[in-house]
């Protein structure tokens, strides 16, 4: 996993609750890296899974709602870091269905190692865009939060509908109705 | 813990990360070195790649505006809108315009006038299907107005370079010469074809043509007519799969083999109509050519000739019919005429008897009239089996010495007799001769002359039938006539009465009978004699029927010694077994033979024959054809097997004349044929030619024939003893070889040898005195050097005659010798 969402969280993390509970789930977790991360590099998944359920158990909150969160607050960073992905498309219906074909592609690029979810779009039309989220992490609430705030600043006016169609949450269908 | 302590570990953390990054980036700036340095080299190379080709590439160029501009084709780029934009080196030669008159140009301009459309519609063409390729041909004016023709490859370009048409064109001036010339070929073939087509489509033939494969490529009208199958039903047919009859499929194969032979044939096939019907068709068959030469198909030409079959099959079977009635008949009348001649030889044999004995004038006038009533019937049935023989071609001449005037006047005599009518009187007028003797068949003259004179005085209620013998002025040329005054023949009618079963008018046959058959018969034995019966008639006031018979005339043997045939025969030494089942025949043969002392046995079937002949040797056989239970051409079979009498002459007995019954007889094994009825004379001459060879075994053989002329000797030998005795010798040492040049020519049945053989012995037996032999070689000369296959008939004959005069001239030189 990249390295970045590390620091992201991390930097989350320390805005919400200060840098005492950032210390508290490094040293909770035991990871091999010591929560040493720079955004440059490239770390094993298991520790972030590891560092978020230890943040749900110390704040009692859900580890789906947590991702949710993080989703949303990754975006920001996501806008300001790679902006012209953003300005390529002129709504979020365009944009969210270029993510498989173009923004993973370009990612790939960048980072030949990265380990992305699968982000198809089965349906698109003037009012409904239907994607299907695919992935062994099930992080799709983490992929809600991103839609979402990508909704918000295309300033979209949707409703997003989720359906699992794995119950485990490994393959999720969204619904996004103008 | 501390806040300081919290800030400190979260700044070992980020030191920590910052050298971890850093070493990451460094590693990165590595690997981006590295990478840079590999593109740097690669640029390098691929410069001096870029380089390399750009000189290969201008090298290219130069040669191929060398070729171009050396091109014997001329080549010229032009826009979309005609206009030239390069021209080579060529074109400029062909147009005489400058290469910068042409790149002011436009095609158009050069184009001749008269084709400006064609070229403007094909470029046009071009451009809107956004074809890439094409060609055309035109003629093109040059700056001298002479037209040259262009046969042109177009391209469309569109690349780099530009849009352009490319054209390459070559001068095909001289091919469209013999083009025209070849269309104008082609029209004549054409024509040729259309009027060919025409004449089959008028002929009411069929026509198909077919490919390699045997498909139907095409097939005319009356053929899809024939066979009940539209145009496109039969195109890509093979016909054994659709209309050939099966039974003729396997010729098929043959009818392959013998086109890429490349042989023409005809065949008679039947072929299967749509609705199933068969029809019989001729087809010609004969293949077609490429230019190679190769067999690529074939056309078959069909003729329906199913109406022509159907007829040929209904003849045929109407000639078997036809054919087998005739041969039945011809068996029902040998059969018949068998069953009543064999009583009849009775009666002429035992009125010959009875003259025999001592009988009064009155008595032997009677016997005459029962020989000429007997006669009578004979011809009769003769008639009969005649109008058969003479149907089916078997009517035989049979030629012999007879006094025409005697011959007829027994005619008028019998018919005397039995027509009674006194209004009516029958004369012979016969004024230029006394006596005429000739030789021919008296049968058929005694027949024609008997039924004409039947006919005269059916239709003669007064006045006279005469029959008369005029002489022609010619010489040998001679007219019989049957003149009456009867009710004679309308002119019309006058062909139609020689017609079979005809007669002049109906009324006729209810009037005065008849069947028809007379004066046909009369006209094809009047044929037969070489002759023609003709008919001269007046309605209501007579008729002459008249024919003209060129003659042999014959010597007068009345005037000849009348002498007994075998009277100086040592007969008593002769052996004869007689096969005769009839006992009235067995008695007459009896007398004959006992009159002569002749020994002699009675087989009164086939098996007693063949018995006896085991046990004795004769020295002739008579055999009776039909006997009870083994018939004459089985016992001569078994007794040419049984050893005693191999080569004993077996001369067969037979009422019947049939040439086919006296051909059995033969390859049965027997020498010769007498037909019953027979007259002794006859009886005796088969006798004395089949035992005249015994004579040097003790036989005293002196015939008529062999009587030396001794009026002639004196002639020629005078007193001189000598010279005749030389001339005997000679003759009695030389001629035997001439005998035998004659027996082989005989043997070879050549004509021409046996003429010639004949020619060189007849003077030798002159010179002996034999002048009666001489004379019955000059006969056989004559028949064979005309082609008369009788001749072989004679064989045994004239040899027997021949040797016979040897025989003579021995005891001749014997008695001289004794004189001495």
């Amino acid at each position: 996993m990249k390295g970045m969402v590390f620091t992201e969280f991390f930097e989350m993390v320390e805005g919400q609750y200060g840098y005492e509970l950032v210390d508290e789930i490094i040293e909770d977790c035991e990871l091999e890296s010591e929560g040493i991360y720079t955004a440059v590099g490239t770390y094993p998944h298991a520790e972030m899974v590891q560092l978020i359920v230890s943040l749900s158990q110390k704040k009692n909150i859900p580890v789906p709602d947590l991702l949710h969160s993080f989703g949303r607050y990754l975006f920001d960073t996501f806008l300001s870091k790679y902006p012209s992905f953003f300005h390529a498309a002129d709504n979020a219906f365009d944009f969210f269905s270029s993510i498989q074909d173009y923004i993973h592609v370009e990612v790939l690029k960048l980072y030949p190692d990265a380990q992305l979810p699968e982000f198809r779009t089965i349906l698109k039309d003037e009012k409904r865009l239907h994607l299907v989220y695919e992935s062994e992490r099930k992080m799709s609430t983490f992929a809600l939060g991103l839609l979402e705030k990508g909704l918000e600043y295309y300033k979209e006016d949707a409703e997003v509908i989720v359906e699992n169609l794995e119950e485990d949450g490994s393959k999720v269908l969204f619904k996004i109705l103008k | 813990m501390s806040e300081i302590e919290l800030l400190q570990k979260k700044l070992k953390r980020a030191l920590s990360a910052r050298k971890m990054a850093e070493q990451i980036l460094e590693q990165k700036a590595l690997e981006l070195f590295h990478a840079n340095q590999l593109l740097k080299e690669a640029n390098d190379k691929l410069t001096g790649e870029v380089a390399d080709k750009s000189s290969e590439l201008e090298k290219k160029e130069q040669r191929y505006k060398k070729f171009i501009d050396g091109a014997t084709d001329s080549i010229y780029n032009f826009t979309e809108q005609l206009q030239f934009i390069y021209v080579n080196k060529k074109t400029v030669e062909l147009l005489e315009y400058t290469q910068a008159e042409l790149l002011s140009m436009t095609v158009a301009e050069l184009v001749h006038p008269d084709f400006l459309d064609h070229a403007t519609f094909f470029f046009t063409e071009m451009l809107q299907s956004k074809k890439k390729n094409g060609y055309i041909e035109f003629p093109v004016m040059t700056k001298s107005k002479r037209v040259i023709w262009a046969g042109t490859n177009i391209t469309f370009v569109d690349d780099d370079s530009g849009v352009y048409y490319s054209a390459i064109s070559r001068d095909i001036s001289e091919r469209k010469a013999v083009e025209s010339d070849l269309s104008i070929a082609r029209r004549h073939l054409e024509r040729s074809e259309h009027k060919y087509r025409g004449i089959l489509k008028n002929l009411q033939l069929g026509l198909i043509e077919l490919n390699s494969e045997r498909r139907v490529t095409y097939s005319n009208l009356i053929f899809q007519q024939m066979i009940g199958y539209s145009d496109k039903e039969l195109l890509g047919v093979i016909p054994s799969e659709l209309f050939l009859h099966t039974d003729d499929s396997p010729i098929e194969s043959s009818i392959k083999e013998s086109l890429n032979s490349g042989s023409t044939n005809v065949y008679d096939v039947r072929l299967v109509k749509r609705d199933g019907t068969v029809i019989n068709v001729l087809i010609s068959k004969s293949p077609i050519y490429n230019i190679k030469n190769e067999v690529i198909g074939s056309i078959a030409i069909h003729y329906d000739i199913t109406e022509r079959k159907r007829l040929e099959t209904e003849l045929l079977s109407a000639k078997e019919i036809a054919e087998k009635t005739q041969k039945e008949q011809q068996k029902f009348l040998a059969v018949m005429t068998h069953e009543i001649r064999t009583p009849m030889n009775s009666i002429v044999g035992m009125s010959h008897l009875l003259s025999d004995t001592s009988v009064t004038d009155e008595q032997k006038e009677y016997i005459e009239l029962i020989n000429n009533a007997a006669d009578m019937l004979q011809s009769l049935v003769s008639d009969i089996l005649d109008l058969s023989k003479i149907q089916s071609g078997k009517l035989e001449l049979v030629e012999e010495a007879f006094d025409l005037v005697k011959h007829l006047d027994n005619c008028v005599s019998s018919l005397r007799i039995r027509s009674s009518d006194p209004d009516v009187q029958l004369l012979f007028e016969h004024p230029d001769f006394e006596s005429l003797w000739m030789r021919s068949d008296k049968k058929m003259i005694h027949q024609i002359v008997t039924n004409l004179l039947h006919n005269a005085l059916k239709f003669t209620k007064k006045g006279s039938v005469t029959l008369r013998i005029d002489e022609l002025g010619q010489k040998n040329l001679i007219r019989i006539s049957v003149i009456d005054t009867g009710i004679g023949i309308a002119k019309d009618k006058l062909q139609v009465i020689f017609h079979e079963f005809e007669q002049a008018n109906d009324r006729i046959h209810e009037i005065y009978g008849g069947t028809g058959l007379g004066l046909s018969i009369c006209q094809k034995l009047a044929s037969k004699l070489n002759t023609k019966l003709e008919v001269i008639s007046t309605l209501g006031e007579g008729t002459s029927f008249f024919m003209n018979l060129r003659i042999q005339l014959a010597e007068n043997r009345s005037k000849m010694k009348k002498i007994d045939l075998l009277s100086e025969y040592r007969l008593e030494q002769l052996s004869i077994l007689v096969a005769e089942d009839n006992p009235m025949n067995q008695k007459y043969i009896s007398r004959l033979l006992e009159k002569k002392d002749i020994t002699f046995q009675i087989a009164v079937d086939g098996e007693v024959a063949v018995k006896l002949a085991k046990e004795n040797q004769y020295h002739l056989i008579f055999m009776d054809i039909h006997m009870p239970k083994m018939d004459g051409y089985e016992a001569t079979r078994r007794i040419r097997l049984s050893g005693l009498n191999i080569e004993t002459p077996i001369i067969a007995l037979s009422a019947s004349t049939l040439l086919s019954q006296k051909e059995e007889a033969i390859s049965s094994g027997m020498q010769s044929f007498l037909s019953k009825p027979f007259n002794p004379s006859q009886l005796y001459l088969v006798i004395k030619e089949y035992c005249s060879h015994l004579a040097n075994e003790g036989f005293d053989l002196v015939d008529e024939f062999s009587q030396v002329d001794e009026v002639l000797i004196a002639q020629f030998y005078g007193d001189d003893r000598d010279y005749m005795m030389d001339m005997f010798q000679l003759f009695v040492d030389q001629i035997p070889k001439d005998i035998e040049d004659l027996e082989h020519a005989f043997q070879l049945s050549d004509l021409n040898q046996i003429s010639q053989v004949c020619h060189k012995i007849k003077p030798t037996y002159q010179m002996v005195g034999l002048q009666k032999i001489a004379a019955q070689v000059k006969i056989i000369e004559n028949r064979a050097s005309s082609g008369n296959e009788l001749v072989f008939e004679k064989r045994s004959y004239i040899l027997d005659l021949l040797k016979g005069g040897i025989v003579s001239i021995k005891k001749r030189i014997i008695k001289l010798k004794s004189i001495d």
